[in-house]
């Protein structure tokens, strides 16, 4: 077949077996940002099932704690809420408002790009955002368990220096494979596009 | 339902073969086909209070379908083992049934099924005629860049057709 044939060809297509239209969404996800919304209720409904976890895990199994030990790390879980909750409304509000298939193609395309790295940047604040809590409760567990033998001024430095190194690394590590696993593979075929678009 | 569904309904009913035609153009499987118009037609919906009457009803739904066919993923779903079976799906109506134009019509949409996303874009611009400037308006490109992706992927697609 010519390509000039094609045009015949395509307007000889008069389908007549369309499908029946409806406008109600049927929950079918075969968007890249429908998969994230997914990935993003899941995340949501997973740190809501830790943080319950974390407080049910200070009030619960050690009765005998001291009160300042619960205290202290009830309202680290609760400073912990508020910051997740800031993060997650963030999150919320980014894929509310993108996906403007109205947009030219290229403008687009690169629309849903920008709001990914958006997204990766909001991704790595948040995991790092944790590292302040890390260290305030490796304070509190420090001061508050029992030891045999008190720490020494260089020892407990010396712990929650490494911790803290440890700790920064680990989570921008862990933020970075997450977003990865979970988001990577829509960045690079949206970035795809937007190379054969431009080359 | 309201007027403003009832409106939209009638604009879309006769701009639903040129849906359709595009979800061949991208999915080469019959579900992935019907997912595809049902996204294409949402997307049309939730963008209709946008539309403002700047250019032609159709030339925005265009761009609303090739937007919306360019990211959609297939379905995770199991497939046949025969891929592109359902190609031979695409019957003329009975009384004008012309076996020839069935079988130029599953060349045709297997060859441009080959192409990938942004290629079948151009390739559908070709079909329907539409001039380079409109084209570089839809795909926000330079009018110098759609005449050599539309050479491109003209290219491409002869290769296809002359590979059978």
């Amino acid at each position: 077949m010519n390509i000039d044939d094609l045009k015949n060809t395509w307007n000889d297509d008069v389908s007549y077996d369309t499908p029946e239209i409806s406008i109600e969404h049927k929950n079918k996800i075969n968007l890249p940002l429908e998969k994230i919304r997914k990935n993003m209720r899941m995340e949501f409904w997973s740190t809501i099932g830790i943080l319950i976890f974390g407080f049910a895990v200070v009030w619960i199994p050690v009765p005998e704690a001291p009160f300042k030990f619960k205290f202290y790390l009830t309202v680290l879980l609760f400073s912990m809420v508020i910051i997740i909750s800031f993060f997650f409304s963030k999150f919320f509000k980014l894929y509310r408002d993108i996906g403007n298939p109205m947009m030219k193609t290229y403008d687009s395309l690169k629309d849903l790009m920008h709001q990914f790295d958006l997204n990766k940047q909001y991704y790595l604040s948040f995991m790092l955002s944790f590292v302040p809590f890390l260290v305030c409760e490796l304070i509190i567990v420090i001061e508050f368990l029992p030891h045999r033998k008190p720490l020494g001024n260089l020892q407990t430095a010396t712990t929650v220096i490494s911790t803290l190194a440890v700790g920064l690394f680990g989570l921008f590590l862990i933020g970075k494979y997450w977003y990865r696993i979970f988001y990577g593979k829509y960045v690079q075929q949206i970035e795809n596009l937007i190379n054969e678009l431009k080359k | 339902m309201t007027s403003i569904e009832q409106e939209f309904l009638q604009k879309i009913e006769k701009h639903k073969g040129i849906i359709f035609k595009i979800s061949k153009m991208y999915m080469d499987n019959k579900d992935d086909r019907e997912d595809l118009f049902q996204e294409i037609t949402y997307q049309v919906w939730k963008a209709y209070s946008g539309f403002r009457g700047d250019s032609q009803f159709s030339t925005w739904l265009y761009r609303i379908a090739l937007n919306t066919a360019i990211v959609f993923l297939k379905s995770e779903k199991k497939r046949s083992f025969i891929e592109n079976e359902d190609f031979t799906d695409y019957k003329i109506i009975q009384d004008e049934y012309d076996l020839e134009k069935e079988e130029k019509m599953a060349v045709m949409y297997n060859a441009i099924n080959q192409l990938n996303p942004i290629d079948k874009a151009f390739i559908f611009y070709y079909l329907e005629d539409f001039s380079g400037k409109e084209i570089a308006e839809q795909m926000g490109i330079s009018e110098g860049n759609v005449r050599v992706k539309m050479n491109r992927a003209k290219n491409k697609l002869k290769d296809i057709l002359h590979a059978k």
